[in-house]
């Protein structure tokens, strides 16, 4: 092969020879100023992401009996992140935590969240009794139902039981104030007939509310529907519209009577946990109980931040979603998500 | 003594091949991630019924087959997990659409040397020898730098060096600089700088040497996918670690390096944990390392100033849709879409810097390769493009969620007119990874995804001519997308395995251990 030569033999080979001392002469000629401790980049992405906030109670309304709307505010110098109309926050107490959707409208100065001394999980009856001014610890806005403009039709419906209304007042709201722009109509159920959230809904200007007390009306005529609620509202919204979007409240971390307890051993680090768990409960909550750290945040088995690897053992995982949120590399290397799996013998797992 | 002989911050591609070698080797190695799941960028997650890739378009130099097969493949085979992985193969080098002299251009080539320069003389008749010398050069080069690495002394390496002269007359120059002494049409050269976006260094700048290398590794030894996304290497690399008594402890964020005499003596973790080693490994980049982790009088100057000197590369931005008709019939036949107004690399460079001019994309249509990617019915289209600058850092939070969706949909827009397929009818689900994301997921400055920029005086070359050099501290070491080899998956990996190599080499050299 004829040699291809760019510059002349001379100049290329100097170019060679002088290719270091070029870049230690670069190097040498630039500042020696502190590298940056922070970047405008990373620092918006944790202003919208935070990895943890400090929340104060700035007011309880009791809507209804047993239900209470909370609004949580940031100190001075917080700026509240900005989220989606539909998300939640996940908040915390001691080793346990619950998602909360936010109601609020993301225009808002606050978050407001929805406390049913109903739900017997640690954080809502610790939140419950919560006097104005106390501090509680949450998690940033958090989730993926909301509306996004590039893939939803401009119509959507949307139904809710009581417990997932929050988060349709939200979108409502977010329409309201113009931080969205598409129309809402909502299928308020309750079997009861007692739409807790009727009265917030109903002052909301431009929202098309529909309120039904039969499985019969939830059908969709046009789209994707959106559907929050309770688990069980859910899985009856899911045969009858099997392509909606869910959002699960407050899923359930226990269902049925205890029939069996198994040893489940936990490595996290070089620490191990050791602790009795029942068949009957999700594997996160018994970790929560026995305080046993996991990054967990939307117990419905949709994050994947809980994921951990089952060593040694069986478990059940029940999703209410009909797909598997597990990616197929964990499937394959025996990863399990915790929020939705039951224990069916002795556990080893590893954090 | 010190429980752990290596610590390693950051479990991706670099910080886990170096984690693996190190282990196999027999240290005692603690690898942490301050991310719930190991791999860094070399993941997958899902929406809805999709599954999809966060990076990996393609891997290059894992090879074909076991007779052409790269460094990938044989730190794979090294640590006995190649065929742990399931492939799949990807089925041709690249679509290009784009415009060569005012008018359309659009070129699908395959893999291989001989059919792909078979394939440019059809779209650009007369250029088919001169192609081929670029190969040959590439393969002329590869054999100059093993001889090279063989060589006992200085004398000997310039006897290399003279020997055949690709590597001496092309090392120093750009891709533009070598290209004009190339007689090919524009088309053919169109052709050639197709893979430019991957290194997203204007061709002014580009190594030429590094460019080469790239393609050739492409085109001669084509390139595979994990079936199972990236997050499949990703485990199998972790699986081998743990299983070689390597530690891996995950939501374990460094946030403090200690030093003592030009030595690093522990890392401090976010709830307070203090860690001693003898060796520590940075997988995450020297910005990080020395403006976030060290304190910065303790740090050697010349690092400080190498670091203040280098530039970020492309920072990301992702578009995911999973779409409700298949790729079929969507008409979507090729895997891997480069799209670019024009050739001119220093041009859409600079246009690259701002949304309202940024039209460079490459996108990948998964299901192109592995058509079951996605359940029936369906596919995926992950449509990619880098920023040159730091725009988005000028985003307000209230603003973010219109600007990302605003330039997703122009991306979405670009594509369309580009292929002339219908794709915002069909989107079931839609992610968008911008900045911020992958700022937020791997803690890297300003959503760089690319490491530091190619610069002219800062190429692959002399960096890796310097890489043995020790300039900072004793035992601290660098692995990944930052280094030398700079970005990609190979380059990481390799990268990784290269460290390893060091620390061994040091430790023999500082008498603590023998081979
Ligand atoms: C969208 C996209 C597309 C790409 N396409 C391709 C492609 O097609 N082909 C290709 O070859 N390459 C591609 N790349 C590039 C490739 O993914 C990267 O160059 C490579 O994976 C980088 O590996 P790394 O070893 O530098 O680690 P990274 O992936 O950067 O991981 C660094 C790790 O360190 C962790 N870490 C950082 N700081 C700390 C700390 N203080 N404490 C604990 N842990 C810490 C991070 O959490 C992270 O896990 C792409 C990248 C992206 C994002
Ligand atoms: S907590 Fe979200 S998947 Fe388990």
């Amino acid at each position: 092969m004829k040699r291809l030569v760019i510059k002349s033999f001379k100049d290329d080979l100097n170019g060679f020879l002088n290719l270091v001392p070029n870049r230690i002469k670069a190097i040498n000629e630039s500042n020696a100023d502190p590298l940056p401790k922070e970047y405008g980049v990373n620092a918006l992405a944790l202003e919208l992401h935070p990895s943890e906030l400090e929340l104060t109670v700035s007011d309880t309304t009791e809507i209804t009996d047993g239900v209470r709307i909370l609004s949580l505010v940031p100190d001075k110098k917080t700026v509240l992140p900005f989220f989606r109309a539909g998300q939640s926050i996940n908040i915390k107490n001691e080793s346990f935590s619950t998602p909360f959707s936010i109601l609020s409208s993301p225009g808002s100065d606050k978050y407001e969240i929805a406390v049913f001394s109903d739900n017997k999980d640690n954080v809502s009856r610790h939140l419950y009794d919560l006097q104005i001014g106390s501090k509680i610890r949450t998690s940033g806005p958090e989730g993926f139902f909301y509306y996004i403009s590039l893939r939803d039709k401009n119509t959507i419906t949307a139904f809710c039981d009581n417990q997932g209304a929050p988060a349709l007042i939200s979108m409502a709201k977010s329409i309201a104030d113009k931080t969205e722009s598409y129309s809402l109509k909502i299928v308020y159920f309750d079997k009861d007939s007692d739409y807790i959230f009727r009265d917030i809904l109903n002052n909301i200007p431009s929202v098309s509310a529909e309120y039904v007390a039969d499985y019969s009306e939830i059908k969709a005529d046009c789209g994707k529907a959106f559907v929050s609620g309770t688990e069980s509202f859910c899985e009856a919204c899911i045969q009858r519209l099997p392509d909606a979007r869910i959002n699960i409240v407050n899923p359930k971390q226990c269902s049925g009577e205890t029939t069996e307890e198994f040893q489940c051993t936990v490595t996290f680090r070089d620490k191990k946990f050791v602790f009795t768990c029942k068949s009957n409960e999700t594997l996160l909550s018994a970790f929560e109980r026995n305080s046993v750290p996991s990054a967990a945040k939307c117990k419905a088995g949709e994050c994947g931040y809980c994921r951990c690897k089952l060593v040694e053992g069986q478990v059940e995982t029940v999703n209410i979603h009909s797909v598997d949120s597990l990616r197929q590399a964990d499937k394959k290397y025996n990863f399990i998500h915790p929020c939705r799996s039951f224990a069916k013998s002795d556990l080893i797992l590893a954090l | 003594m010190k429980k752990y002989d290596t610590v390693i911050i950051g479990a991706g591609n670099g910080g886990l091949a170096c984690a693996c070698m190190l282990a196999k080797h027999g240290q005692k190695v603690l690898l942490l991630e301050q991310s719930h799941i190991p791999g860094g960028f070399a993941t997958s997650f899902k929406r809805g019924r999709f599954e999809f890739e966060l990076s990996l378009h393609e891997l290059c130099t894992f090879g074909r087959d076991e007779n052409h097969s790269g460094a990938v493949r044989q730190l794979f085979d090294c640590l006995g997990i190649s065929d742990k992985i399931e492939w799949v193969d990807i089925p041709e080098a690249f679509r290009l659409i784009t415009s060569v002299q005012g008018s359309k251009f659009d070129a699908e080539m395959p893999f291989g040397i001989e059919e792909f320069c078979e394939k440019a003389e059809y779209y650009a008749p007369g250029c088919k020898k001169e192609m081929k010398r670029l190969f040959d050069l590439d393969e002329e080069i590869r054999i100059t730098l093993q001889k090279l690495g063989k060589a006992k002394n200085k004398a000997a390496q310039l006897a290399v060096l003279l020997q055949k002269g690709g590597l001496l007359h092309t090392a120093a120059y750009s891709v533009d600089e070598v290209l004009e002494k190339i007689n090919m049409p524009e088309k053919a050269k169109a052709i050639f700088k197709a893979y430019w976006a991957y290194l997203c260094t204007d061709f002014e700048n580009l190594s030429f040497f590094h460019y080469l290398s790239m393609i050739n590794a492409y085109v001669e030894l084509k390139s595979v996918v994990p079936k199972s996304r990236s997050q499949e290497m990703s485990n199998c690399l972790a699986d081998y670690f743990t299983s070689h008594s390597g530690e891996l402890w995950l939501n374990s964020k460094v946030v403090k390096i200690n030093t003592e005499n030009n030595r690093c003596t522990s890392v401090v973790l976010n709830d307070g944990t203090v860690i001693e080693a003898d060796n520590f490994v940075c997988n995450c980049s020297p910005h990080v390392a020395y403006g976030q982790l060290i304190e910065h009088e303790k740090i050697p100057e010349f690092e400080i100033k190498k670091a203040n000197a280098q530039k970020f590369g492309g920072r990301g931005f992702c578009v995911f849709l999973g779409l409700n008709k298949s790729a079929e019939e969507l008409g979507l036949k090729n895997y891997s879409y480069f799209i670019f107004p024009d050739m001119d690399s220093v041009k859409q460079f600079e246009r690259m810097g701002k949304p309202e001019t940024n039209d460079v994309q490459n996108t990948v249509c998964l299901n192109a390769a592995h058509p079951s990617a996605s359940p029936e019915g369906t596919c995926m289209l992950c449509m990619t493009t880098l920023f040159t600058s730091d725009y988005w850092s000028s985003v307000t939070s209230e603003n973010y969620f219109k600007e990302k969706e605003r330039f997703a949909e122009h991306m979405i827009d670009v594509f369309e007119k580009a292929t002339d397929i219908n794709i915002k009818d069909h989107i079931e689900e839609i992610e968008i990874a911008t900045p911020e994301t992958f700022a937020r997921f791997t803690g890297t400055p300003q959503g760089t995804i690319y490491g530091y920029l190619g610069q002219k005086w800062d190429g692959v070359m002399p960096r890796t001519m310097m890489a043995n050099k020790k300039d900072g501290f004793d035992n601290l070491y660098f692995a990944g997308g930052y280094c030398e080899r700079m970005l990609g998956f190979s380059s990481a990996l390799a990268s990784g395995r290269d460290c390893a190599a060091r620390i061994c080499r040091d430790a023999v050299i500082n008498g603590r251990e023998t081979l």
